[in-house]
C-alpha cells in the first residue's frame, strides 16, 4: 500500500515541475508518461478552477430556474434557492462531520500511537545483538528493519512482545492485513503478557482494514477488560 | 449588435440575468438541430451549457475577440459538439458545417477538446463526498499534506497521503468510466 501511495509523486512533481532537467527528458523520451503527466496537469487545472465551478452553477441554476420550475414568481424562486443553499450547507457540514466520525480509517488515524516498549537500559549491553537492532530500529521508527528483524526473531524464539512490535511495525508500514495474525497469535496464548495490548492493536488494526464490524466487537472486549485502553475504547465505540 | 455586447459582457461576468435571456434566445434553435439529429432536449440543453462555458473561458483570454455574432459562436461549438457526439457513438452523421462554422470550430479546436475534458473532470470531481471534494481542492489549490492534516484536523500527514490519494483515485476512476471520457481520448 504504501508503495502504491506514491504512485503518484513523480507525475505530481512533473505537473509542478516540468522544466526540470530530469522531468523534461523523461517528458520529451516517454510517451506514455507525457501522456499520465497531460491528464494530471488537466486535473489540476480544471479542479483548481473556481471561477469554472462557479459559472457551472450559475448555468445550471439558471436550466433550473427555466425548465424544472412552473413558479414564475422570480422572488419565491430566489427565496426558495437561498432556502435550498442554507439547507444544503447544513446538511453538507453534517455530512462532512457524519463521514469523518463514522469513517473507521479517520478514526484509526485519530486513536493510533506506536506502543512504547518498556524502558531497558541497553547502554551497558557491548554484544549488538539482533533483539538490540530489533528494538533500536523499532524506536527510531524503521519500521522495515524492525520487521525483518522481529521475524528473524520469531524464528528462534517465541515471544509475545516481539510479536506485538512486529505487528504494530507492519501497521506503521500500512499493512494492517499482515499485523492481524501476529496480534491474533498473541491472544490466543497462554502467555497473558501483552494480552490488552494485543486486543487493542487488533482492534486498531480493523479499523485500519476498514473493518467496522470486527472492530466494533474487538472494542467492546477492550472497553470489558478494565485495562489502561478501556477508556479509548468507550471513546472510539462512541464515535463510531 | 448592443444585445451581443451585453451577452458578450453576460458570459465574461456571469451574470444570470443575461445569461437566461442566452437560453431563452438561442437554445430553440440548438434544441432544433439536436432534435433533428438523433438527440432530445437534455442533449440539447448539455452542449449548450458546455459552449457557453468554452465561451465564457474563451472571452476571459486577454485579446480575444468574437469575429462574428455571439449566436454564431455558440451554434457552431454546439453542431461541433454534437457531431462529434454522434460521430463517436457511431450515430449517422447528416450535418455537416458550413464555412464560417468551420473557421470558428478551427479557431477554437483545442480549447473545445480541453474545456470539454476538465468540465467532465469538474462533473466527476461534484460526484465525490464533501470530504474528498475538500481535501483535493487543497492538494490541487497548492496545500501541502502538512497544511491539508492541520486543516482538515487529521491525526497525521501519513493518513492525509492515504486519503488524498484514495480521494485521487477515486476521482480518476469515475473519469475514465464515464462514456464521455472515451470519446474524449
Amino acid at each position: 500500500m504504501s508503495e502504491e501511495l506514491n504512485k503518484y509523486d513523480e507525475v505530481e512533481k512533473a505537473v509542478d515541475n516540468p522544466s526540470e532537467e530530469r522531468i523534461r527528458l523523461k517528458l520529451r523520451d516517454d510517451a506514455a508518461f507525457a501522456k499520465e503527466v497531460a491528464f494530471h496537469a488537466g486535473l489540476k487545472k480544471a479542479i483548481s478552477d473556481q471561477g469554472a465551478f462557479e459559472f457551472e452553477a450559475m448555468l445550471t441554476e439558471v436550466e433550473d430556474r427555466l425548465y424544472n420550475s412552473k413558479k414564475s414568481n422570480l422572488r419565491i424562486v430566489r427565496w426558495a434557492i437561498s432556502i435550498a443553499a442554507s439547507i444544503v450547507l447544513i446538511i453538507g457540514a453534517y455530512t462532512l462531520m457524519e463521514w469523518r466520525a463514522a469513517d473507521p480509517e479517520y478514526l484509526f488515524a485519530q486513536h493510533f500511537q506506536a506502543y512504547q516498549p518498556g524502558h531497558t537500559d541497553r547502554s551497558a549491553e557491548t554484544v549488538v545483538t539482533d533483539e538490540l537492532r530489533a528494538f533500536e530500529a523499532y524506536e527510531q521508527g524503521n519500521y522495515e528493519r524492525a520487521i525483518a528483524l522481529f521475524s528473524n526473531l520469531l524464528i528462534e524464539q517465541d515471544n509475545p512482545q516481539y510479536r506485538l512490535l512486529l505487528a504494530i511495525s507492519w501497521m506503521q508500514q500500512d499493512q494492517p492485513g499482515q499485523a492481524i495474525p501476529a496480534l491474533k497469535d498473541i491472544l490466543s496464548e497462554n502467555d497473558t503478557s501483552y494480552q490488552v495490548e494485543a486486543a487493542w492493536y487488533l482492534a486498531l488494526a480493523y479499523l485500519q482494514m476498514g473493518e467496522l464490524p470486527e472492530a466494533k466487537a474487538q472494542l467492546k472486549r477492550v472497553e470489558a477488560s478494565n485495562s489502561k485502553f478501556s477508556p479509548l475504547a468507550r471513546q472510539v465505540l462512541e464515535e463510531l | 449588435m448592443a444585445k451581443d455586447e451585453e451577452f458578450i459582457h453576460a458570459l465574461k461576468t456571469g451574470d444570470s440575468k443575461y445569461i437566461e435571456h442566452i437560453y431563452r434566445e438561442y437554445l430553440p434553435a440548438i434544441s432544433q438541430f439536436v432534435n433533428k439529429n438523433n438527440g432530445n432536449n437534455e442533449d440539447a440543453r448539455d452542449i449548450f451549457q458546455e459552449a457557453l462555458v468554452i465561451l465564457h473561458q474563451k472571452l476571459k483570454q486577454p485579446g480575444f475577440e468574437l469575429t462574428s455574432s455571439v449566436f454564431t459562436y455558440i451554434f457552431a461549438i454546439c453542431k461541433n459538439l454534437w457531431l462529434k457526439r454522434l460521430e463517436k457513438s457511431r450515430k449517422l452523421r447528416v450535418t455537416f458545417l458550413d464555412q464560417q462554422e468551420l473557421s470558428i470550430v478551427d479557431e477554437l479546436d483545442s480549447h473545445i477538446e480541453k474545456e470539454s475534458q476538465y468540465r467532465l473532470y469538474r462533473k466527476k470531481f461534484r460526484e465525490l463526498t464533501a470530504g474528498c471534494q475538500k481535501i483535493l481542492e487543497l492538494f490541487f489549490g497548492g496545500h501541502s499534506m502538512k497544511e491539508i492534516t492541520k486543516i482538515m484536523d487529521f491525526g497525521s500527514v501519513q493518513y492525509t497521503k492515504k486519503r488524498k490519494f484514495k480521494c485521487k483515485e477515486k476521482l480518476i476512476s469515475l473519469i475514465q468510466e464515464d462514456d464521455q471520457f472515451k470519446e474524449l481520448t
